[in-house]
């Protein structure tokens, strides 16, 4: 999700009718988008990643021009040949394998244009681009140009020049360690000893993607003509991200041009912005919505989401969709379409059709019960995380390391792992409630994990623990003995000295059918030092299943 | 005025009505505790019943070496108790023996100082046998002082005396009540109740009483209904476990069984089995918990993978990498589990059509503050039907919330990669007048319903579990849920929860 703020002056312009606030949120939100905030001059939306064409104020009005129905159906979008063409050569296809262009003729380079532009691609370098690192985009002053342009990979040290907003040349090396712009997205480039560059015919260096372009070609108040380069790694992205601006630009006036690709063998041009084409059975649409809407409801709702739509043959619609909705993969998504302009709220909901049992697993039903037993013996439930912390799970209750599930980028010292027993969650919560009034009895029907040769095993276990100056470890034991009992579990006690969390001689091991299940005692003074809890306490924890 | 006298109250009035005079009068007489009588006759002064004339006292309060001296002896009686034994060795006298016990019984006359056989021995005089027989008066007086009895004036006497003898007893002054007085309001008092109870009054109804029918002869104290009482704590469940549990109720009263699964799962089915890209944001290392151990887990059967990865480099365009499918992490939506159920189905372990849900934990690799967490509780559901359709996803959810208590609800259009259409659900909570999103829901994407089995739609969704209940027990900060405070525990009340 990426939220734009957009001019709502211009914005307005692209719906061609003076909305008030409360019909254009209501339209934005109909469209799928939730509108953040509407001020004098701004529209605040949070845009899906799915609709990046409405990441700017020409998508945006469109979409809500036609589900207004002020513009509906597809708006057509084409580029001239420019002749001008971009050689890939091979050093680049390592490092940042594709590009695509465009130049965009007599474009009216006023403010809103400006603010639009540099929006647009901030939005698409952090969303589809990934951060720039799937694609990145350049602007440059197209007359300053010397076509045609060749893409290629240099050595850190070849090729200085004067990149953007500095007066003398720097190599890329310096670039990346020393400008801010390099130092941000410089790590995209790295490990293939070279980076990529777009120059002239005359060997003057245009841009060093995906991180500047060079001072003397940058765009001016006085540009009419802009060279719109998109490169990256997914030649997919690449040219959906270019066709994105090219609709943008000429919802603004300009006038598209193609440039030619060179990649050796093949030649593609760029952008392409012929519509997609789907043939769309009404059937398809009204079996999944569940409703029986006819071909020319189907027609004029999908011409509202901006669709060109033609009556084929009885049943079954040809519908040519604009070239940036690069998220139409299928039937399915035109019938999304055809329920948003219909509108959610306006289905009348349904129960499903056909009749089934339902079912509690019977893990639940078991912890259920247990629930129910341990509040009977005057337990109250807690719900602890069950990630956690090295410190907690083992250091505090003094249990030497065992294999359990660590987590590879905890963002914080608390989160490293996923609990291997449930006894120190319980005194971290003990620990918390020391002013409460005693005695405090807690357990827990959760989860842990192990590793066991090296494949992770989650167990559903019963802890308890009692805090109380009276406590001891008779109290526990006739409490775990009345939870066998209850449950007709048929548990021996063996002495455990060599538990490190618990007394020795005050703990025990819980065996059930001649396996360990689990343990109970008193827990040793130091480990409630390390808690710092300050009465005695007793546990148990075992195993369900 | 006053309609009703404490019982102490009474049996103070009924003391004094028969000469009573002094505290110690009305004690006998009413066989309370002098506390008792005390806090009785302040009340009676507050209604005017009866005039306390009261003294300047002296009282002794016990220090330090006098509780010692009280519990272990004076050390010159214990000094005297040795020596009554026979001779005692002046050498063999241990430090308190020398430095207390040996001046101050030779002080008092109870034992003397004579060489035998070349060494100072003690012998006890005919005094200390004196004192050994009628005991030892400060140390009498001392341990009255420490049972808190009363003390007489020889006593008083005997306290003064030890002022001089450094930490052993302390004096203070202090009103004490010398005599007391019923006033015309106290008689007055007197004449409309009845004083003494006919029958003796006890607080405890016991085995003895019931048994024995002696009930008959006693009456049983009242109680004051307004006083305040100890305040008590019902064991109970988690208020999230309370809401948790409804919600699975409901869910089985519509017909759903419930799923079970693990939460360290491969990013298989936890993404790629959703057709989420493998260069997704949402599988970024910002937002999703990896592992470390293990490093990786299977994915278990290899057509499907391979339906899988056709899905994505058909859809998304890219080369799909079954190592990166295969990166264990700590599930970020249930909806994992949904996947493994629809593949399941596929393979025919299970049968459709069929309706499903899960409540389970997911993992979001987030900063928690008291609106996040990063781990919390998703309520998840399916549908699988040949029949499925949209309205029934509006219907379900509808019915969903209705059973919740949430009876105004809206659907806004939303995106995920894993389901279209696909919308976001809106409940309006009355007593704030406001919306809140609770959840995304939508219809399998084909991308993801043909590779793992594709014969019916599948409709799905995920909604959030502690913010309606957050709401419903106006908690600010979510966080409260899994602190498991006690005091918290014990002090939310089950009726917030109640849906």
């Amino acid at each position: 999700m990426a939220v734009v703020a957009i001019d709502k002056k211009d914005l307005l312009a692209f719906v061609g009718k003076a909305l008030d606030d409360g019909e254009l949120a209501r339209l934005v939100t109909d469209l799928g988008m939730p509108v953040e905030k509407i001020t004098e001059s701004e529209v605040q939306v949070d845009i899906t990643p799915n609709r990046p064409d409405m990441f700017s104020a020409e998508g945006l009005g469109r979409a809500i021009s036609s589900l207004a129905g002020i513009k509906t159906g597809l708006r057509n979008y084409s580029a001239t040949d420019s002749g001008v063409s971009v050689s890939v050569e091979r050093s680049v296809k390592k490092v940042r394998p594709y590009i695509a262009a465009a130049i965009a003729r007599n474009v009216k380079m006023d403010d809103a244009l400006v603010k639009s532009l540099v929006a647009l691609q901030e939005k698409l370098h952090d969303t589809l681009g990934r951060r720039r690192r799937k694609v990145a985009i350049g602007f440059t002053d197209f007359n300053k140009l010397k076509p045609p342009f060749t893409y290629k990979a240099v050595k850190p040290d070849e090729s200085p020049f004067i990149p953007l907003g500095q007066s003398e040349p720097w190599t890329p090396a310096r670039i990346l360690k020393e400008l801010k712009q390099g130092q941000d997205y410089g790590y995209i480039l790295e490990g293939h000893g070279q980076y990529p560059l777009i120059c002239d015919s005359e060997g003057n260096v245009i841009a060093l993607p995906p991180i500047i372009t060079a001072e003397m070609v940058k765009i001016t108040p006085s540009t009419r003509d802009v060279f719109i380069d998109v490169t990256g790694t997914s030649q997919h992205a690449v040219h959906e991200c270019l066709k994105i601006i090219c609709c943008a630009l000429a919802d603004r006036g300009a006038q598209i041009q193609s440039v030619n690709i060179n990649y050796g063998k093949k030649t593609l041009t760029t952008p392409d912005l012929s519509p997609l084409k789907t043939m769309l059975p009404i059937r398809t649409v009204n079996k999944i919505l569940g409703m029986d809407f006819t071909t020319e409801q189907i027609k004029e709702y999908l011409e509202r989401m901006g669709h060109g739509v033609e009556i084929k043959e009885k049943g079954k619609l040809s519908v040519v969709s604009p070239t940036y909705r690069n998220d139409i993969f299928q039937e399915i998504d035109l019938a999304e379409d055809v329920a948003i302009a219909f509108g959610y709220n306006n289905f009348e909901p349904i129960l499903p059709q056909f009749s089934s049992i339902g079912k509690r697993s019977p893990s639940d039903v078991r912890a259920g019960l247990i629930r129910d037993l341990m509040i009977g013996f005057g337990f109250t439930e807690v719900l602890a995380p069950y990630i956690t912390n090295r410190a907690t799970n083992f250091e505090k209750p003094m249990l030497g390391e065992h294999p359990a599930i660590h987590i590879k980028n905890p963002l914080t010292e608390n989160f490293t792992m996923f609990r291997s027993w449930c006894i120190p969650s319980l005194l971290e919560i003990l620990a918390a409630s020391k002013d409460q009034k005693m005695p405090q009895k807690i357990f827990e029907v959760g989860h842990a994990a192990i590793l066991v040769d090296g494949k992770p095993v989650e167990q559903e276990k019963l802890a308890a623990a009692i805090c109380d100056p009276k406590t001891s470890f008779n109290e526990m034991r006739s409490i775990v003995e009345g939870v066998a009992y209850e449950l007709g579990l048929k548990l021996e006690f063996a002495g455990l000295d060599s538990h490190p969390t618990f007394i020795p001689g005050r703990a025990v091991e819980i065996i059930m059918d001649g396996k360990p299940i689990g343990v109970f005692g008193e827990i040793h003074p130091q480990v409630l030092n390390n808690f710092g809890i300050e009465q005695p306490v007793t546990a148990f924890e075992l195993k369900l299943a | 005025m006053i309609s009703l006298l404490h019982q102490y109250e009474k049996l103070v009035i009924a003391a004094l009505l028969d000469k009573a005079s002094t505290i110690e009068d009305i004690c006998k007489h009413s066989q309370l505790s002098r506390d008792s009588v005390i806090r009785a006759l302040y009340w009676l002064k507050e209604k005017n019943a009866v005039e306390l004339l009261e003294e300047k006292t002296i009282a002794f309060r016990l220090e330090e070496e006098g509780k010692r001296f009280c519990e272990n002896g004076f050390p010159e009686k214990k000094l005297l108790e040795r020596v009554s034994k026979g001779e005692v060795d002046i050498s063999t006298l241990s430090e308190e023996e020398l430095r207390i016990g040996l001046p101050w019984a030779k002080r008092l006359n109870w034992v003397e100082i004579i060489q035998r056989d070349g060494k100072r021995v003690l012998r006890m005089t005919p005094k200390g046998q004196e004192v050994l027989v009628k005991g030892y008066e400060p140390e009498k007086a001392c341990r009255k002082l420490a049972m808190g009895a009363i003390i007489g004036d020889l006593d008083k006497e005997q306290l003064t005396a030890l002022l001089s003898r450094g930490k052993i007893v302390s004096k203070s002054e202090r009103m004490e009540i010398r005599h007391v007085r019923l006033t015309s309001e106290g008689e007055r008092l007197a004449s409309q109740e009845v004083l003494t109870p006919t029958k003796k009054e006890v607080n405890l109804l016991t085995k003895d009483l019931i048994v024995s029918g002696k009930w008959r002869d006693v009456s049983l104290r009242k109680y004051d209904s307004k006083a305040p009482v100890e305040k008590m704590f019902p064991a109970k469940k988690h208020p999230l476990r309370i809401v948790m549990d409804r919600i699975r109720e409901i869910f089985v009263e519509l017909g759903f069984e419930e799923m079970e699964g693990n939460m360290i799962e491969s990013s298989f089915w936890n993404f790629d089995a959703l057709f989420q890209p493998q260069d997704h944001p949402a599988r970024d290392l910002a937002d999703t918990f990896y592992l470390l151990s293990p490093d990786r887990i299977e994915i278990p059967d290899s057509e499907l993978a391979k339906r899988v990865a056709k899905a994505h480099q058909s859809g998304w365009r890219y080369a799909w990498s079954k190592e990166v499918a295969e990166q264990p992490v700590l599930r970020t939506h249930t909806t994992a589990l949904s996947a493994r159920y629809v593949a399941e189905t596929g393979m025919e372990k299970r049968k459709a059509p069929a309706k499903y849900f899960a409540i389970g934990r997911v993992y979001r690799n987030e900063a928690t503050d008291f609106k996040h967490l990063a781990e919390f509780q998703q309520v998840e559901g399916i549908i699988i039907d040949e029949k499925a359709n949209f309205r029934q996803l509006l219907g379900i959810l509808k019915e969903f919330y209705r059973k919740l208590g949430f009876e105004k609800i809206r659907f806004r259009p939303h995106y995920f990669p894993y389901t279209e259409p696909s919308l976001e659900i809106d409940v309006f909570y009355e007593p704030k007048q406001s919306w809140m999103e609770l959840g995304g829901a939508g219809i399998f994407r084909p991308e993801v319903c043909l590779p793992l089995w594709g014969k019916y739609p599948v409709l799905a969704w995920g909604l959030a579990l502690e913010r309606p209940v957050m709401i419903m027990m106006g908690l600010e900060d979510i966080r409260t849920f899994y602190k498991n405070d006690l005091g918290w525990l014990r002090s939310s009340p089950l009726s917030k929860t109640r849906v």
